[in-house]
């Protein structure tokens, strides 16, 4: 085994987790606070994507600037998504949240796909090419910028919850949504800006992540997925979980990719997800509740 | 059930079995599709809907199905109403295998889900790396007419052939839920520790369930193949799959005899029809957006399934009746 | 001979302790009342009996078999039953379905349960509620439905959770002659219960739980005077008040 190729991976992987872990935060905020397991967050990620594509080839801003217009236009819909919709089957069974969240999916996919077409696009900014080389190794700038954007937005996540009162006020509909109604909290608001700031968090990880993949309607499911797995490796409803969980999965995926064939990387994240769902369900930073 | 009921079935029956006497071929084959998601819908309700283990990864077993029927026949020329019962042999110790971890770990909910979910993708990962299968090009199937083959000239065979399983799942949900195994389920589906404390053996039922289940969802992958002549891992054990057949249940009630066929005669016809429509007129997607607005809308509406609402209102009809 | 025998159990949740060093047995034939304060052990005593918990060391033989280990639903088969403190019936099934269930512990035959089922709500006087959804039953019914089921798997023990929570003196007085009746059919009772009068009324013996340990043991008389079990209830306080 070539040690550069496997160091590049391991690097490359770290810094496309930073990318996931962005996602499963946003993940992980809405199951955390009102245990709806968002089954349409990969298409948020993709609608995200189409925007800051869009933003990019009509008005050729670049994807990070970017961020500033997609974040809020990402929260708004989440926004929305939670007020209209979600709102409405908070306390029905899994299944039918489930469901619910499927159908904002079809709907979203098919917009895009009505909207944009079922073509691959790419965005070549302006550092997809550029690279820094350390030694043997190469280092793509494009990840690097992605990674350290999304880690200063992930601290941004975390500060905002530990230290403004609408943070204040998340964590306490997120403990006890009986007791938060009773000290008087809005606890609609607060589900709502909760919904929106995890879309907005996923929103962002898409315009981050537009430069390394390329983007179709399709896209949703697979990251959908991913973000799954690393909420459930990372604890359900612990945003620490997830931060550390996406870079493991990361990390994971791209040493698969390199040791196995690269489109088996995704066997590995499954084979995880397995393992901890039979052996510590809880996850690695979670608390289990019977 | 009572004589109207009966008359009323037999009725449906009698016509469905007569359609295709008078009309078209594209009808026809919007009803194969509704008689095939309201089996796979059933083959699901099984498991999921009595006794409530919800699996999203019955493409697995679709999978499972459909590759070694069609494989054996490629290779051994072995018929594939033969090849299908081995299929659902190998899908059955798979669901048990699944079944056993998943119930011996007690993984539940959302966990089940995704446990089920992950299985299935490993199932497609696998069969997209193995070349015997074809890998990610898949399998073409030759297109050999003759009854042993499992294919036909025209749709009506198609048609039968799926009406018969859907007839077949409907019978053997019908005698599950009659039976003790099915009354026990619903008690472990409402409860599983009360019922273990009145000695209720909840894995051994969920084994069995499980078991039935997969082997019968995998004998609509060999339908599947020789309908549609070709077989690709990413559609016949995808997500997309696996939510297609829960879809229709769901939608219709279940944990319910007709509800997996309430669903995909409301659900199957309206996806086909809108593709159909919109397709010509070039709108691409724009169907599936209308499939997915008016899935909300019944999730939102009637969040238990249209079955037990078309229930409530014929009870209260009859009550209404019988005062008057 | 001892139906029952609980040898030195421990349980706690962490760090917590809700059982401590607990032993007692209870023969075959008798009704043993056990009681103690909110947060004593109790229902955590018989969450470990049937197999609900795993309790960290001790023994809990019955006829002379170890349940320790057992699932819950073999300890079910073996013959011990329990009624769930706030009640579990399944909503989504009538009450007889929930009392056939129970009865299938049993009986295989369908018809049969479905026979021995009926005689248990009759028996329970829910005749006229058979046909209801379980989700359709008051609390006070609810319990009853509780007790039919348990007694429809055909018990040599059974565990009741406070089955009298909750009732007017007329209904418990109704509940006391139900229990003595079943008691008449052999079937050994342990029943947790805080309504006293009920308790001394059946009980052929007392134990008394705090904080999860065993503070006093005997006949109804017995315990009514001991000066531990007064001071458990009502507080050490009170005791110091009265000088
Ligand atoms: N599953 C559990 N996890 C953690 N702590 C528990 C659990 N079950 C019980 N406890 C704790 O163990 C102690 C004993 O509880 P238990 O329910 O056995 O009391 P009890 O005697 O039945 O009280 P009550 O009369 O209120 O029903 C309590 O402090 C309770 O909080
Ligand atoms: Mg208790």
């Amino acid at each position: 085994m070539n040690l550069t190729l496997l160091i590049q991976a391991l690097i490359g992987g770290f810094l496309v987790g930073g990318v996931y872990s962005l996602i499963a935060i946003g993940l992980s905020l809405i199951f955390g606070v009102m245990k709806i397991i968002n089954f349409a967050h990969g298409e948020i990620m993709m609608i995200a994507m189409y925007i800051t594509y869009w933003l990019f080839v009509l008005l050729k801003i670049d994807p990070i600037i970017s961020i500033i217009i997609v974040a809020p236009l990402i929260f708004l819909l989440g926004y929305c998504m939670q007020r209209f919709l979600v709102n409405r089957i908070i306390d029905a069974p899994e299944l039918i949240q489930i469901l619910l969240m499927l159908g904002v999916a079809i709907v979203l996919t098919n917009l895009a796909l009505f909207i944009w077409g079922p073509d691959h696009r790419m965005a070549a900014t302006r550092f997809s090419l550029s690279a820094i080389m350390l030694g043997g190794i190469t280092i793509d700038v494009s990840r690097l910028i992605a990674f350290g954007i999304a880690i200063i937005v992930s601290i941004g996540v975390f500060l905002f919850l530990a230290k403004t009162e609408t943070g204040k006020m998340i964590r306490a509909a997120a403990d006890n949504r009986l007791g938060a109604q009773i000290v008087g909290i809005k606890v609609n608001r607060v589900y709502a800006i909760s919904f929106g700031v995890g879309s907005a968090c996923v929103g962002i990880a898409g315009a981050l992540i537009l430069p390394l993949i390329p983007l179709d309607p399709y896209l949703g499911p697979s990251y959908t997925l991913t973000s799954f797995i690393i909420v459930i490796l990372g604890g359900m409803g612990s945003l620490l979980g997830a931060f550390i969980g996406g870079i493991i999965i990361g990390v994971a995926e791209s040493l698969g990719a390199v040791l196995l064939v690269s489109s088996l990387k995704e066997l590995v994240s499954f084979s995880i997800l397995i393992v901890i769902l039979l052996f510590r369900p809880q996850g690695l930073f979670g608390t289990r509740n019977e | 059930m009572n004589r109207n009921s009966i008359i009323f079935l037999a009725a449906v029956l009698l016509f469905l079995l007569l359609l295709p006497l008078f009309s078209s071929s594209a009808l026809i084959g919007i009803f194969i599709l509704i008689f095939f998601y309201a089996y796979l819908g059933q083959c699901w309700n099984i498991l999921s809907g009595y006794v409530g283990a919800v699996s999203v990864g019955h493409a697995l077993f679709v999978g499972i199905g459909a590759y070694i029927s069609t494989k054996l026949a490629l290779v051994w020329g072995l018929s594939p109403w033969i090849g299908m019962f081995l299929g659902g042999f190998c899908a059955s110790i798979i669901a048990l295998f699944i079944g056993y971890l998943g119930f011996r770990f007690r993984v539940k909910g959302v966990y089940f889900f995704l446990l089920t979910i992950a299985f299935a993708e490993v199932g497609r990962l696998i069969f997209l790396h193995l070349d015997v299968f074809g890998g990610p090009v898949g399998i073409f199937i030759p297109f050999k007419p003759s009854f042993i083959n499992f294919q036909f000239k025209g749709n009506n065979p198609y048609y039968y052939i799926a009406m018969g399983m859907m007839i077949f799942s409907i019978i053997v949900v019908r005698i599950i839920e009659k039976s003790n195994i099915g009354l026990l389920s619903v008690a472990i589906r409402e409860d599983e520790d009360a019922a273990q404390s009145l000695g209720v053996n909840s894995f051994k039922c969920k084994m069995i369930l499980f078991f039935i289940s997969g082997f019968m969802t995998a004998l609509g992958g060999t339908f599947y193949a020789n309908y549609f002549y070709y077989i690709q891992p990413d559609i016949v054990f995808g997500l997309g799959l696996s939510v297609d057949i829960i879809l229709r249940p769901i939608v219709g009630g279940m944990g319910t005899v007709f509800g997996p066929v309430i669903g995909s005669f409301l659900m199957t016809p309206l996806a086909e029809f809108t593709r159909n429509y919109f397709a010509k007129g070039g709108y691409e997607g724009l169907h599936m957006i209308i499939y997915g607005i008016i899935l909300i809308i019944v999730v939102l509406f009637f969040p238990r399934g249209l079955a037990p609402s078309f229930q409530r209102m014929y009870r209260s009809f009859k009550k209404n009746i019988s005062k008057s | 001979m001892n139906i029952l025998s609980v040898k030195n159990l421990h349980k706690s949740f962490g760090g917590l302790y809700a059982v401590i060093e607990l032993s007692f047995d209870i023969s075959e034939g008798e009704i043993l009342g056990l009681i103690g304060p909110n947060g004593a052990g109790k229902t955590t005593l018989f969450n470990c009996i049937t197999g609900f918990l795993v309790p960290e060391k001790g023994e809990i033989e019955f006829e002379s078999e170890d349940l320790v280990g057992l699932s819950t639903f073999q300890i079910c088969k073996k013959g011990v039953a329990r009624t769930f403190q706030i009640e579990r019936p399944f909503l989504d099934l009538s009450v007889l379905d929930n009392v056939v269930v129970a009865a299938l512990n049993r009986i295989g035959s369908r018809k049969k349960a479905t026979d021995f089922a009926l005689e248990m709500i009759d028996f329970l006087g829910l005749e006229g509620q058979k046909n209801y959804m379980a989700s359709e039953l008051t609390v006070v019914k609810r319990k009853r439905l509780e007790m039919a089921r348990t007694l429809a798997t055909q018990p040599r023990i059974l565990l009741l959770d406070e089955v009298m929570a909750g009732l007017n003196p007329n209904e418990v007085d109704e509940a006391v002659k139900i229990l003595k009746e079943i008691h008449k059919k052999g079937i050994t009772i342990m029943l947790i219960e805080h309504v006293m009068r009920a308790v001394m009324a059946v009980s052929d013996r007392i134990i008394v739980l705090n904080y999860g340990a065993k503070i006093a043991e005997g006949l109804p008389s017995d315990i009514s005077n001991n000066q531990k079990v007064i001071e458990a209830y009502l507080g050490e306080d009170s005791l110091n008040a009265q000088g």
